[in-house]
């Protein structure tokens, strides 16, 4: 360590031009703690930086290069239906998990230990459960002889309906993987909610309800802004789920993505498809960054 | 403001079936009065506090404001204002929407809200610190805010969760002073809560002593030092000699290994199980009048001021304080005469077991 910090104390003298950034960037590397993020590092070029830049290559290349798949992509009107419903799905999948998870993280935070154990214990169970074996049971559940289309028949619904295979059936599975997500961020904050500010509000005079309203629900707002951000972009890239349950009329984008690589073989539109999810992504995380601050998602 | 007396008629909180957590509180307030519940932690004070607050409800018992009972009043109908330990600030309220909060819940109008806030945190010296967040206050300036918050609606009674325990000595010492200034000028009753003896003293009309859900005295300041009814006070409360004795008549008591020593006669019965208390500052070196006693100084605590003799007299253990200039060449090792008055030795019945 000292070796090296005397090293580049005498080569401080500056150079012309980039060198300067190029070899700050590169002391900046060294000088932390590089054997400890190396493996991480070395893991993250290998497997998700390198086919990342693979598929932007070929966003531009495939199958000649130039602008040409983003150029055909932002002009149909069947791409742009798509990345619409997509996001639609997703606003509505986080607007759906929040109403859910909310109230679920208030009561599992709240004073009634035990009630909340026992509700963190079945959202963390159903966490745990393989995504795919939530989606055949979806599955089920919205078959033709499921036990939903039983349930309406028995309430008078004939014929009754099936969700399996509409997009109403893929939004409602999508929720339920999505709620565990909204419960973990919403109750993480609230957890950290004093009680004593909610009593301070009822002793200076707010009804329960208003307490609520002007003091506890503001400040776990932190905690329903991750979770909306965790769930929103989740969604955006969510493959099983809408492709075994949803309509393929109504198909999000990966689902897309997907029938463009294995049915079409068109690598060159799906990589463009792909960076362009990719960069609406990244806006959304700029727009959060900006706003609320990247760092707080995972801290704290 | 308005004074308002506050009683409470054997109060009990019972937690499932174990101890009771307040096991029969009775007292009664006056109008105006600064009254402290001093007792260690979990003797039930703070749970007291919390029930006169409305956070929680009572087992049995009944409580009293102004001659209205309150326990089936909620907390936010009982018009009292609350200082919480951690001053429990909104912190994404600014200091004036903090002080206004109560004001707002009340449908003040924007003018005469303005107007009060104003006078609250002139009142606590934090007029130019309207636009802050609870953040960007110290300690103290947080404390003096949470104050003007629970002022500022005129409540009936104010309550005080331990509001100086967060703050350093110097702070503390000057907020004493401040909130005294407070009550007196605005003449509200309080309730203080806290496990600083030093506090409860200088702050209080009366100090209630909170011991395992029950107060064990309720009395001022002076009269709990000189005479306190139980053990439990008198070694809660000061410092202290605590000596097992037995009742010999006639205002003689008879402590093992010590002889028989002359207090104020309390007549009780001959052989009746005492506790004598004999304050460390009562003790002084014999000089030229009669010993009473003859300590031998284990050792000996320089305070600057005064001298702290730790040693025994025969096999009792005793601790005396002497003043500065008498106790200079004090050291451990030495054998002192010690002198003291009959009238300084407070009897206390030995608690019926």
């Amino acid at each position: 360590m000292n070796e090296t910090s005397s090293l580049q104390g005498a080569d401080g003298v500056p150079r012309p031009g980039g060198t300067t950034a190029a070899a700050g960037l590169l002391r900046a590397l060294l000088k932390g703690p590089l054997p400890l993020y190396l493996p991480a590092a070395l893991f993250l070029l290998a497997f998700f930086i390198v086919p990342l830049g693979y598929v932007v290559v070929m966003s531009l290349t495939e199958p000649r290069p130039g602008l040409g798949n983003f150029t055909a992509l932002l002009g149909s009107r069947h791409f742009l239906m798509v990345l619409l419903q997509t996001l639609q799905t997703a606003a509505l999948v986080t607007v759906c998990a929040l109403l859910l998870g909310y109230p679920l993280a208030y009561v599992a935070a709240g004073p009634a230990r035990r009630l909340g154990g026992v509700l963190l214990g079945v959202i963390a169970l159903s966490f745990w459960t393989s995504f795919l074996v939530r989606t055949y049971a979806w599955m089920v559940i919205f078959g033709r002889q499921g036990p939903l289309s039983h349930w309406l028949a028995s309430l008078g619904w004939r014929p009754p309906p099936s969700l399996l295979f509409t997009s109403t059936g893929a939004t409602v599975a999508m929720t339920h993987a999505m709620v565990p997500f909204m419960v973990m961020a919403v109750y993480a904050v609230m957890k950290r909610i004093d009680e004593r500010y909610v009593r301070a509000a009822q002793s200076l005079g707010a009804h329960p309800l208003r307490a609520f309203a002007l003091v506890y629900l503001p400040l776990s707002l932190p905690g329903v802004v991750n979770g909306c951000t965790l769930v929103f972009i989740t969604t955006l890239g969510f493959y099983v789920m809408p492709v075994l349950l949803g309509s393929p009329n109504q198909q999000m984008i990966s689902g897309v993505i997907g029938d463009q690589i294995e049915q079409v073989l068109d690598f060159g539109a799906a990589s463009a498809m792909s960076v362009i999810l990719l960069l609406v992504v990244l806006a959304l995380f700029w727009l959060y960054h900006r706003f609320v601050g990247l760092d707080r998602l995972w801290s704290r | 403001m308005p004074a308002r007396s506050l009683s409470l008629h054997h109060v009990v909180k019972r937690y499932d079936n174990l101890q009771p957590a307040v096991d029969g509180v009775s007292l009664q307030i006056e109008p105006g009065e600064f009254v402290s519940f001093l007792g260690p932690s979990g003797s039930g004070k703070t749970t007291t506090l919390m029930m006169i607050a409305g956070f929680q409800q009572p087992t049995s018992g009944d409580i009293h404001l102004a001659g209205r009972t309150i326990d089936k009043m909620p907390a936010h109908a009982r018009n009292i204002g609350v200082v919480f330990q951690n001053y429990a600030l909104f912190p994404h309220m600014s200091v004036a929407d903090n002080v206004g909060f109560p004001l707002r819940m009340r449908g003040l109008g924007k003018a005469e809200k303005h107007r009060k806030v104003g006078a609250a945190l002139e009142m606590v010296g934090l007029g130019a610190l309207a636009a802050r967040k609870p953040a960007q206050l110290s300690g103290g300036q947080q404390q003096r805010v949470a104050l003007a918050r629970a002022l500022v609606f005129e409540p009936d009674l104010i309550l005080l969760d331990e509001p100086l325990g967060a703050l350093d000595k110097n702070m503390r010492e000057h907020m004493q002073v401040e909130l005294k200034r407070i009550h007196r000028e605005l003449g509200v009753t309080m309730v203080y809560v806290t496990h600083d003896q030093t506090e409860a003293m200088t702050m209080s009309d009366r100090i209630a002593v909170f011991n395992q859900g029950r107060i064990e005295q309720i009395a001022a300041p002076q009269d709990m030092y000189l005479r306190p009814a139980t053990r439990f006070v008198a070694s809660f409360i000061g410092d202290n000699n605590l000596i097992s004795a037995t009742a010999l008549g006639a205002g003689r008591y008879s402590v093992a290994e010590l002889g028989p020593l002359q207090a104020c006669d309390l007549a009780l019965a001959d052989g009746s199980p005492v506790d004598l208390l004999l304050r460390p500052e009562m003790i002084r070196l014999a000089g030229d009048q009669p010993p009473c006693a003859t300590l031998r100084i284990d050792s000996a605590v320089n305070y600057g001021d005064s001298v702290l003799a730790i040693g025994r007299v025969g096999a009792t253990p005793l601790r005396v304080r002497i003043p500065g200039p008498q106790a200079r060449d004090l050291r451990a090792g030495q054998e002192v005469p010690l002198h003291w008055h009959a009238s300084d030795i407070h009897v206390i019945p030995a608690a019926r077991a």
